[in-house]
């Protein structure tokens, strides 16, 4: 059931709770999800129950937040990367910052949410957060440099567009699931995003190559309604809470995992090709995008946040995980 | 479970306030809005409503459906199937019965370029009712054939219930498309043989024509022409990959304007006629999609769908049985509401079912399509009866209906085998 | 039976042949109900075709040059004004499919109060979701909500799809007038 009133007509005291996704079955934040749903379960004996929506059947990623405010669901998954100007703090974060992998990412990303409590996320209870490995170019023709770059349209979440266009690329907008297809017909030359999706889109299918760069990051938060949340009991929020670092870190494990396993089949199977960049090169590429986070720092001061002091924080932070 | 109980409530105050005569979109944006605030809360209900009205309605993917329909509405008010007629009727007439299977081919033709079967029909009814008079067929052998292709409107691509399908079972437009061209030809032979059986058995049903020489059937291709260019043009550039499906339906508006022009049939009052019923048709169309999006909503917070899905597998009966019982509520539902309206209402119920079973679902999108075509033509609610009648002259909606019996019973032997055989469907994907 | 039931969906293919019902006695609110949907379907109709002529110029530019920053997101938005904007436009023609299986059976009286109730019951949906539409589009300014690709601030457009169901409202209620005036 959708909302955790107690279920009379089921075990006496059950709660229910429903949650909402947006991704496909079997993408990892769904693994997240039903592991998050197996620990609750074992660790409340069988007094919580997951009821989950997934692949956007009762919220998609547009209307996560404002759904499970107004109780639709009671926990949803968003990606604030999908909701540009409503976390303009986490979008720093977002911005190409040296991440070497999703389990660092998703760490920092966790602890910074904790420490700066972003304003839109006010009005919930956020249950976990995590973060994608950086994204990489997986394009149809070979790009090894800013020559190979320019021009070729290629398909990024729109948070993060800009990005692309200062690397002389021609960003374009499309729906995730709209990208094998539009690859196949040519409308555009590659993708940018994290690597799982050559084996789950089976887009190694198309994209011959993946540049060995690293860009940006996609920040997913988990969230659930602050009625339902205050409702719980005392101990099921003791274990909410303490399952909260364990989902970021098992999901971060477990992407990377993943992402081993996607480029060792399209290597293989696809025949898919890792180009790395040159020192010189990889230097212009670092200059080219150097403003990205400066931006957005810029951006977050002046609209009276602590832009400088999360930036300063998140390197701390990387430094700290990447140990 | 209790909410199961309410899901079916659901469904049954729906059905009552159908045959009320609420439109049908109306009362699922209605039921499926109030059946989320009974189970949620007020606040969901109206997120729910808000947010589907707003994201769905102006979803890139559905962008197709208005593009589409403009085409195939430029297409019928510059009036080129009449051509079309003309080349089919020099190629077959002289068979028996030659003139009603000169219909049904003119009309697979004419579909090639237009998506939707009551402007399929509506068109054939102008072209080939006359002729089909002037050389005494018989008034249900006419009304029959003419209704019946006017449902191949929807069966070749461009198809408007195809694209809805697709995009509510999450399926490649594209894809649908090319998968359902083998079995549309298919359809098309059995029609026509059934119309040379019709007049073998009784040839005052339909005499023969006069025959043509080999000359005059080569000069009347070049009225097949724009056609036959358009189809190439748009659903080829579509299948080899040059075009999104969204941008193959904006090159057929591009299409069938720059063809209606160059042959002199479009006038600017003609295009503001194709537009003004382009929004109508596009109004009706989303209306009835995104209400069908709001009752899922609804059926999906009280897990029915899931639950019968569950339920079915359990069932002791073989998968086919169950197929066969959803193909006859299919059967039942077309012939007693509207076909399109129906189809939109029964995916989000019965869709989980069929992939639980472990049918293709592709392969159930083609099946659903020839049923819901197939819903134009049964009685008692027929949308292509309904019209023939209408412009046939003195023609009783029960000569129709008599008239599309045999291939009614066509439709069913062909759905059969396509459950025999799904390889003709399977194998072009 | 079967004569009601035909000229009601000859009646919705046909229509569109000859433009509107003209009414003989033309009362405030049905002008009112013609003018809006008349007007807003001209701009679903420019909707339409800009569309068309964006889908087409993007997908030559993206060959030659470079494809329009935002094409989905805008050709959506067109996409959504046209089928909102002519929501009332399609009613006013009864273009909106309805099942007349079992009514056509009822008597004359009970066929208008049955009418009558169901478009009541539509009118005060309708309104309701105008309402909610502009509270969202609210809701959305408050949150700072940005398109994704442009980033654009698209809360005006959401309010103003209210006015689709305006128009629709409006047109069940001329519907439910004429009813009554028998002229339905
Ligand atoms: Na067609
Ligand atoms: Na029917």
């Amino acid at each position: 059931s959708p909302n955790n009133e107690v279920d009379s007509s089921t075990n006496e005291g059950t709660i229910n709770l429903s949650y909402a996704t947006f991704p496909p079955p079997g993408t990892f934040p769904n693994i997240q999800m039903n592991k998050w749903a197996e620990e609750l379960e074992l660790r409340t004996d069988g007094q919580v129950e997951v009821d989950p929506f997934v692949g956007g059947s009762l919220l998609e990623a547009s209307n996560m937040l404002d759904g499970v405010s107004a109780g639709v669901s009671d926990i949803g998954l968003t990606a604030t990367t999908y909701e540009p100007g409503r976390f303009p703090l986490l979008e720093i974060a977002e911005a190409p910052s040296g991440y070497q992998d999703a389990e660092i990412s998703s760490q920092v990303v966790n602890d910074l949410i904790e420490e700066f409590s972003p304003d839109s996320l006010e009005d919930f209870k956020v249950v976990t957060s995590f973060a994608t490995d950086p994204s990489y170019i997986q394009s149809i023709n070979p790009i090894s440099s800013l020559e190979d770059i320019e021009g070729e349209q290629l398909r990024i979440s729109g948070g993060v567009s800009s990005v692309l266009e200062d690397l002389g690329a021609s960003p374009v907008g499309l729906p995730q699931d709209q990208v094998p297809e539009s690859m196949q017909t040519r409308v555009i030359d590659g993708n940018v995003s994290s690597r799982e999706i050559l084996m789950d889109m089976n887009l190694a299918n198309q994209a011959g190559y993946v540049t060995d760069y690293p860009l940006t990051i996609t920040i997913f938060v988990v969230v659930m309604n602050q009625q339902v949340w205050e409702e719980l009991p005392d101990d099921t929020k003791e274990v909410i809470d303490e399952l909260n670092k364990e989902m970021s870190l098992f999901t971060g494990q477990y992407l990377d995992g993943h992402i081993e396993e996607a480029m060792e089949w399209g290597e293989e199977s696809e025949g898919v090709e890792i180009l790395s960049l040159d020192d010189g090169e990889e230097e212009r590429w670092d200059n080219a995008i150097e403003g990205m986070q400066e931006d957005r720092v810029r951006r977050a001061e002046e609209q009276g946040l602590p832009g400088e002091e999360f930036q300063e924080r998140l390197y701390e932070l990387i430094e700290k995980y990447s140990e | 479970m209790d909410y199961i109980i309410l899901a079916v409530i659901g469904l049954f105050v729906l059905f009552a306030l159908l045959f009320l005569r609420m439109p049908v979109s109306f009362a699922m944006f209605l039921i499926g809005f109030i059946g989320v605030v009974a189970v949620v809360s007020l606040d969901a209900g109206f997120n729910i409503l808000a947010a589907d009205v707003w994201y769905q309605f102006t979803s890139y993917s559905y962008s197709v459906i208005p593009l589409f329909i403009l085409m195939g509405e430029i297409i019928y008010r510059s009036g080129m199937a009449d051509k079309l007629f003309e080349a089919a009727y020099k190629w077959i007439g002289h068979f028996r019965g030659g003139m009603a299977s000169t219909t049904i081919l003119t009309s697979a033709g004419f579909s090639a370029v237009n998506g939707s079967n009551s402007a399929t029909a509506a068109t054939m009814a102008t072209i080939a009712l006359p002729e089909l008079s002037k050389y005494n067929y018989s008034k249900s052998l006419s009304a029959g054939s003419v209704a019946t292709g006017g449902t191949l409107g929807i069966i070749f691509p461009p198809s408007a219930v195809l694209i809805i399908i697709a995009l509510q079972m999450q399926l490649s437009i594209r894809d649908l498309f090319l998968a359902i061209i083998v079995p549309g030809i298919l359809l098309t032979i059995l029609l026509i043989a059934n119309i040379i059986y019709i007049t073998f058995k009784d040839p005052t049903h339909g005499p023969a024509g006069a025959r043509h020489s080999v000359k005059e059937r080569l000069i009347s291709l070049k009225g097949v022409l724009p056609i036959a260019i358009l189809f190439v043009f748009v659903l080829g550039g579509l299948f080899m990959g040059f075009f999104t499906p969204t941008e193959s339906g904006a090159f057929g508006v591009f299409g069938a304007v720059v063809i209606a022009l160059v042959t002199r049939r479009l006038t600017f009052r003609k295009f503001q006629i194709a537009i003004s019923s382009s929004l109508k048709t596009t109004a009706m169309v989303l209306m009835l999609v995104v209400g069908a999006i709001v009752f899922g909503r609804f059926l999906t917070v009280t897990g029915l769908p899931n639950a019968l899905a569950g339920w079915v597998e359990q069932l002791a009966f073989p998968s086919i049985v169950i197929l066969l019982m959803i193909l006859f509520v299919y059967l039942i539902g077309g012939a007693i509401m509207d076909a399109l309206g129906f189809l939109v209402v029964s995916i989000p119920v019965f869709f989980p079912t069929v992939v639980a079973l472990g049918y293709d679902p592709l392969w159930f999108a083609v099946i659903l399509c020839v049923v819901t075509s197939m819903g134009a033509i049964t009685p008692p609610v027929g949308v292509n009866a309904f019209i023939v009648q209408g412009l046939a002259q003195n023609t009783p909606i029960t000569t129709v209906f008599r008239g599309t019996i045999s291939f009614i019973i066509v439709y069913i032997i062909f759905i059969g085998l396509l459950i025999l055989f799904p390889q003709i469907v399977l194998f072009s994907i | 039976m079967e004569n009601k039931q035909s000229f009601s969906t000859k009646e919705r293919i046909w229509e569109s042949d000859q433009g509107l019902k003209k009414t003989s006695k033309t009362n405030i609110i049905i002008k009112m109900t013609d003018h809006i949907n008349q007007g807003m379907a001209v701009l679903a109709g420019i909707a339409l075709v800009a569309m068309a002529v964006l889908v087409v110029l993007n997908a030559i530019l993206r060959m030659y040059i470079a494809p329009i920053p935002g094409t989905p997101e805008m050709v959506g938005w067109f996409a959504g004004i046209t089928a909102i904007f002519s929501l009332g436009y399609a009613q006013l023609s009864k273009g909106h499919v309805f099942v007349d299986l079992l009514i056509i059976k009822f008597t004359d009286t009970w066929k208008k109060i049955t009418h009558t109730l169901m478009n009541l019951l539509s009118m005060a949906f309708f309104l309701i979701t105008g309402v909610i539409i502009i509270l969202y589009g609210v809701q959305l300014l408050n949150n700072n909500t940005l398109s994704e690709t442009l980033q654009f601030p698209f809360y005006p457009l959401v309010m103003l799809c209210s006015l689709g169901f305006v128009g629709l409202f409006l047109a069940i209620l001329k519907e439910t007038i004429l009813i009554w005036r028998g002229m339905d």
